[in-house]
């Protein structure tokens, strides 16, 4: 047991002297059939200086030096969190205050957020290019009801967040109204299928341990984000002293292996291949990930795709067959799959029609290879594991941390007869990269002078303005843009491409940019964010943030003004059903009136620009925006797009 | 339900059972609105440039008018079909006709950085 816990008189209204007259109040109230406070019925009178002066002689102790939640900083400070990202709540208004005035060293900062839904995802994206999470706090009720979407999506993703939630457990001490309704028997319940792991510590010490604990799980393959409960009570408790506290080192887990036999056995699949594929999704979860995928790719000269979940291999690299992925695998005989989300969609095609029909585009006798640390924990409720996949060897583990031993037990196979044909292998596959890429090269100037702007123009047009500098396109490279910029860019470095949201959940895109960006900030580099307009719309407010933090990110509209994948899907509807085919845009358009994205971010305090409708006008406009990007500063291009 | 092999575009163009015209005499402008009101341009883009897997590139230079009808009312892939309850054989001639109209784009070296 903790020394506060022992301590009798640890209840916030602990009296000293003054007790015995409020304790006489309670016990008259209730004896005269009333329930009331122990608290004077008329206002005390002013005091005089000279009685102000005076000794008192019993006094209501109403202020204490320390408290549970400075200790609770202390833990957190333990836990390399470099932000706290937030919308301030009053169930932990203990922590709050603690990071603002308690000096035991410097905090995590609190970065005000504007809604709990932008600080997931701000931690989302932000864990994506530092590579540790960021810690979020929110009240245990309408916070996190806020936060779920995001939540959801870092989960998806396999992103570490690190959550904290107020709450208030004892409910006899409970301020009427706001606080009843804002406490919850168990907080982290609404979320608990798509988290790792919570708990709801009932001590200071437990609290300490259950903090390490989550950072280790958050931070264990497949990462997740984790949720740990602060009460209130045990954050503004005074703390009488720290003598049995301890803060805790942190436990660091290595990543799973795959299985040594099993790698083996890969590595003869692969050798012996005629024409291995490796296809990689969420696989490099460090820039060493890539590099390991490079080394083993040309070890083995390849082809790879790259899924995009993560940025995993260069996308000019001459092995990468991303924009030719069906003609690969169509040739495929052993096909490796690394952290693959849906290895099933992968090797399938399917047919949206009124009967949905499916085939395979793979060899019939092609060998499936898999390494996905997915494979660790498969959630039950939430269908994220995708289709059932027929695979040969498939080893649940980190793909990352077994792509060095993977690389290895290849090269030991290889030996001079093999490496001919494998440098046959390299100069097709090279061939073919240059090929396609002089295709995509054509296909970017069709509507080159249309207006709106087409998707293959901006960014073609944004590309031209980085490239020179030290980019990292934080959010953009979907298929709302058709994935022009996957095609048309040199992505050779890890941070220059952190994949999407995970769980589709709109709304990812401005704050986990933000994020992202926020990321990027020490290291010099410049942020790009191509944000589509009803993504924007979910919490615009993430734009303030931006600007009230000075967090350099250059942001340009994809604004085709619709929710257009919906409108694709009623088109659909509409013409199996054989009516209303003009009515498409029913319910999905954001139009009449136009939003003004320019006006909007200007409110936030944000440089802007737009709407920006003939394509001539994008270039000077984004050479103006990444100039204030450049100062240190957040600013937003409305470019008006062509639907994809 | 049981998984479909797709046969290839072509022998489903040429087994489509409804008869289709072999020329189209289309007027341009009505055929640039009906592609956009029928939903065209949601998935090819407002001039036809394509969208990745979203839809195919279809102008310039569309494929002979025979088969791009006989796709459209019978398509072998993901895209929806328009029977000719929703769109009359006029609507694609002049559809057509807009497709043909647009004009060749500019060289890649001339407007991209080099590869
Ligand atoms: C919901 C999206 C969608 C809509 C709406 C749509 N298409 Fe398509 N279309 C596609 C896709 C995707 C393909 C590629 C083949 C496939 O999967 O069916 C395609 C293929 C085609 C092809 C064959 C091209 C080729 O080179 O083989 C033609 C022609 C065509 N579409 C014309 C049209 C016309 C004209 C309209 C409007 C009347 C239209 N499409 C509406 C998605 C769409």
């Amino acid at each position: 047991m903790t020394e506060e816990r022992k301590k009798p008189v640890n209840r916030r209204g602990f009296l000293k002297g003054a007790a015995a007259a409020g304790a006489a109040t309670l016990a008259g109230a209730a004896e005269s059939g009333a329930r009331a406070a122990p608290a004077p019925a008329v206002a005390p009178p002013p005091m005089s200086p000279e009685a102000e002066s005076a000794a008192p002689q019993e006094l209501e102790v109403l202020t204490a030096e320390t408290s549970g939640s400075d200790f609770m900083v202390d833990v957190l400070r333990a836990l390399d969190l470099e932000y706290v990202c937030s919308n301030p709540g009053s169930s932990f208004r203990g922590i709050h205050e603690a990071l603002a005035n308690y000096a035991g060293g410097p905090g995590p900062e609190f970065i005000t957020c504007t809604h709990e839904e932008s600080s997931v995802a701000m931690a989302h994206g932000y864990a994506k290019i530092e590579g540790k999470p960021m810690a979020v706090m929110a009240h245990g009720t309408v916070g996190l009801q806020h936060a779920a979407m995001a939540v959801y999506n870092a989960y998806c993703d396999r992103v570490p967040v690190y959550l904290i939630l107020g709450n208030t457990l004892d409910a006899s001490v409970r301020r009427p109204g706001v606080e009843w309704v804002h406490s919850v028997q168990d907080a982290a319940q609404m979320v608990r299928d798509y988290i790792k792991w919570d708990d709801t510590p009932v001590s200071l010490e437990h609290f300490a341990e259950s903090a390490m604990r989550a950072y280790m799980v958050a931070m264990t393959p497949p990462m997740g984000p984790v949720v740990l409960v602060a009460d209130s009570e045990l954050q503004e408790r005074p703390l009488e002293s720290r003598d049995h506290l301890t803060v805790p080192r942190l436990t660091r887990t290595t990543p799973p292996q795959g299985d040594s036999a099993a790698v083996e056995e890969a590595a003869r699949l692969l050798v012996t291949a005629e024409f291995p594929v490796i296809v990689a999704d969420r696989a490099a979860r460090t820039a060493a990930g890539m590099e390991g995928l490079v080394e083993l790719a040309e070890t083995l000269e390849a082809a790879v795709i790259d899924q995009g979940g993560r940025m995993n291999f260069p996308s000019r690299h001459p092995l990468n067959q991303t924009a030719r992925a069906r003609a690969a695998l169509a040739e495929a005989d052993v096909i490796l799959g690394l952290e693959m989300t849906d290895f099933w969609g992968r090797t399938h095609a399917f047919r949206d029609q009124i009967h949905r029909t499916w085939r395979s585009i793979i060899r019939d006798d092609a060998r499936l290879i898999s390494i996905n640390s997915g494979d660790l924990a498969t959630p039950s409720n939430y269908q994220v594991f995708q289709r059932y996949t027929e695979v040969d060897l498939a080893m649940a583990a980190d793909a990352e941390a077994t792509l060095p031993a993977l690389t290895e037990a290849v090269r030991r196979r290889l030996d001079g007869d093999r490496q001919r044909v494998l440098d046959e292998r390299r100069d097709a596959l090279a061939g073919a990269h240059r090929d396609i890429h002089e295709r995509v090269r054509r296909d970017a100037a069709y509507a080159w002078n249309a207006s709106p702007v087409s998707t293959a123009r901006l960014s073609a047009e944004i590309w031209n303005q980085v490239r020179e500098h030290d980019w990292s396109m934080v959010v953009g490279s979907g298929n709302s843009l058709s994935q022009w910029p996957q095609r048309l860019w040199r992505f050779d470095r890890h941070y220059q491409r952190i994949g999407e949201s995970g769980g589709y959940g709109v709304g990812y895109g401005a704050p986990a940019a933000v994020g992202a960006a926020l990321a990027n900030r020490r290291h010099g580099r410049l942020s790009v964010n191509i944000q589509n307009d009803g993504d924007l719309m979910y919490g615009p407010g993430v734009l303030w943030t931006a600007a009230r933090y000075r967090i350099p990110l250059l942001t340009v509209m994809h604004n085709n003004r619709a929710y257009h994948q919906e409108v694709m899907h009623i088109q659909r509807m509409a013409n199996r059903f054989e009516r209303g085919i003009e009515n498409a845009g029913f319910g999905n358009t954001l139009r009449d009136p136009d939003i003004d994205f320019a006006k909007v971010a200007e409110g936030m305090g944000v440089y802007s620009e737009g709407p920006i409708e003939r394509p001539a006008d994008v270039a000077p406009a984004l050479r103006r925006a990444i100039d204030v990007v450049r100062n240190g500063e957040p600013a937003l291009l409305d470019v008006v797009t062509q639907p994809r | 339900m049981k998984g479909l092999i797709a046969l290839p575009m072509a022998t489903l163009v040429l087994g489509a059972g409804s008869p289709v015209q072999e020329t189209a005499v289309g007027d341009r402008e009505a055929g640039r609105l009906a592609y956009v009101e029928s939903g065209c341009s949601a998935c090819h883009g407002l001039q036809g440039q394509g969208a990745g897997n979203t839809g195919s590139r279809l102008a310039p230079d569309p494929i002979p008018f025979p088969a791009f009808s006989a796709y459209i009312r019978q398509p072998t892939g993901n895209m929806p079909p328009y029977t000719a309850a929703v769109l009359g054989p006029d609507a694609l001639a002049d559809m057509y006709a807009f497709l043909e109209s647009i004009p060749d784009p500019p060289d890649a070296d001339s407007i991209l950085p080099a590869p």
